[in-house]
């Protein structure tokens, strides 16, 4: 009996760590893939001049990993048409999808800017919008990214040193 | 049609839209929205106002406010400003069915060229209508010896020149009043013919139209030549030294054009001095002189030169 407490600690410790670890390169794999939507998105708006519902749902296809919840919620809400302010549209998308991504309130934050992308400004006010949104998301992304190569292992040996540590506690 | 208008105001104003006699919505030539002042809804012969259970006197209508303009604007841009930047610069934008929303408001002068119209402060919908089958009793006056005329169709604004030419389009596109089919090539630099969404034409112009969306008209007079070899170029609102120009370079390789022009009569048309020249060396066949009286697309004459 005492044998097989010990083996479920020690396994559901290591299990919590692999699921930290697997929580953090999400949020890695999400932002990378945010950076790639609103790459293709800023092509789509200044190159090909896609209107915004278009354009989004273009990104939606292309992107994975939850972020094209993300693009083809905000792209159902402006079709609606019950609202006109945009920034309340994507803030309120945001809320949405926020349970199930895996980013930080850090995250969403700076994603908040988006939300006056299509308001009445100028194509250059829009392409600096979206440019410095672009920069903020990239270092974000490197940070992360910076931040999971070194504490990977970590996350991982850490559930199974927790648990051994505790049934050491506990014998 | 005119639910595509429905579809870019906003749901207060669409509510009321939606009370409004059916009888003048099918009669509805603008709509016209101005900050702080009442909507006005104009026909042909009349003007009302709207209210909660539909039309109204003028000026006891619902007023419209900033945020009602910037919503129609930003429903027709489908949320996106910078996609209609270089039409509004123009004055209008065109959206879904051909309708033209003309606005006006601040505008932004750049190195003395005007950059932007900003502040919009008043909007003028102007609903387009296909009226299929309104230029059937013109196609015979325009069909000669197996071809088709080169034809200037004049009308002062309003009139449905961009109707009958959109029909005319279609009409000798599906071969249905000769029983003989041409290659169409358009150039809807305005989208008003076509109406085209994401380069799709709305409107029916007919199975061998190829339109050639929000191009300048003289490029695109040049890009169909050397593309598409149409029989016949068909472009709207000609005005411009550069039109003539290409339209006269269309002309002398056997291409026939079908145009509209701004003017009441013939005269107005000798008053343009490129036109003039082009007039007095025959290289239009056919004009058409639209009006208004007794009603829209009346037909005053058609001139052989």
């Amino acid at each position: 009996m005492n044998t097989f407490g010990i083996i479920l600690i020690v396994v559901s410790c290591t299990m919590c760590g692999f699921a930290y670890d697997m929580n953090e390169k999400k949020r890695v794999l999400q932002l990378d893939e945010l950076f790639l939507g609103f790459n293709l998105l800023k092509s789509e708006i200044e190159y090909k001049l896609t209107p915004l519902i278009e354009a989004l749902r273009e990104v939606a296809i292309q992107s994975e990993h939850g972020v094209d919840k993300l693009f083809s919620m905000y792209a159902e809400k402006l079709e609606q048409k019950d609202e006109i302010n945009t920034k309340k549209m994507w803030k309120t998308t945001l809320n949405e999808v926020q349970a199930t991504l895996r980013l930080k309130d850090e995250d969403f934050k700076l994603l908040e800017s988006f939300g006056t992308i299509s308001s009445h400004f100028d194509r250059e006010v829009q392409h600096n919008n979206i440019t410095w949104l672009l920069e903020s998301l990239k270092e974000q992304k490197d940070n992360a990214n910076d931040l999971y190569e070194k504490r990977n292992k970590l996350y991982k040996s850490m559930g199974i040193l927790v648990g051994l540590s505790i049934v050491i506690l506990l014998i | 049609m005119i639910n595509t208008i429905f579809e870019i105001l906003p749901k207060h104003i669409k509510n009321i839209m939606l009370k409004v006699n059916p009888r003048i919505i099918n009669e509805l030539e603008e709509i016209r929205i101005r900050v702080n002042q009442p909507i006005i809804l104009r026909t042909h012969e009349d003007e009302f106002g709207i209210w909660n259970n539909g039309i109204c006197a003028t000026g006891k209508g619902y007023i419209a406010t900033k945020m009602d303009v910037d919503g129609i604007l930003k429903f027709a841009s489908g949320f996106s400003m910078y996609a209609i930047e270089d039409e509004l610069r123009s004055g209008f934008i065109t959206v879904a069915g051909g309708h033209r929303i003309g606005v006006v408001g601040k505008a932004i002068i750049d190195n003395k060229n005007l950059k932007t119209i900003t502040n919009i402060s008043a909007i003028n919908i102007r609903i387009a209508r296909e009226v299929i089958g309104s230029a059937n009793k013109i196609i015979p006056y325009i069909h000669k010896n197996k071809r088709i005329c080169n034809t200037l169709i004049v009308s002062p604004p309003k009139c449905g020149k961009t109707t009958i030419l959109r029909d005319i389009i279609r009409n000798l596109s599906n071969g249905e009043t000769l029983g003989r089919s041409f290659t169409v090539g358009v150039v809807d630099e305005r989208s008003e013919i076509a109406a085209c969404y994401m380069g799709i034409p709305q409107n029916d112009l007919g199975m061998r139209t190829d339109v050639l969306d929000a191009a300048p008209k003289a490029e695109g007079i040049s890009i169909l030549l050397r593309s598409m070899s149409p029989e016949i170029i068909a472009v709207d609102e000609i005005g411009r030294d550069e039109d003539y120009k290409a339209i006269f370079d269309a002309l002398i390789v056997g291409v026939s054009i079908i145009c509209t022009i701004h003017g009441n009569n013939l005269e107005d048309c000798y008053n343009k001095p490129l036109l003039k020249d082009m007039l007095d060396k025959k290289l239009f066949e056919k004009i058409v002189i639209l009006s208004n009286r007794p009603k829209v697309g009346t037909v005053n004459s058609i001139i052989d030169l």
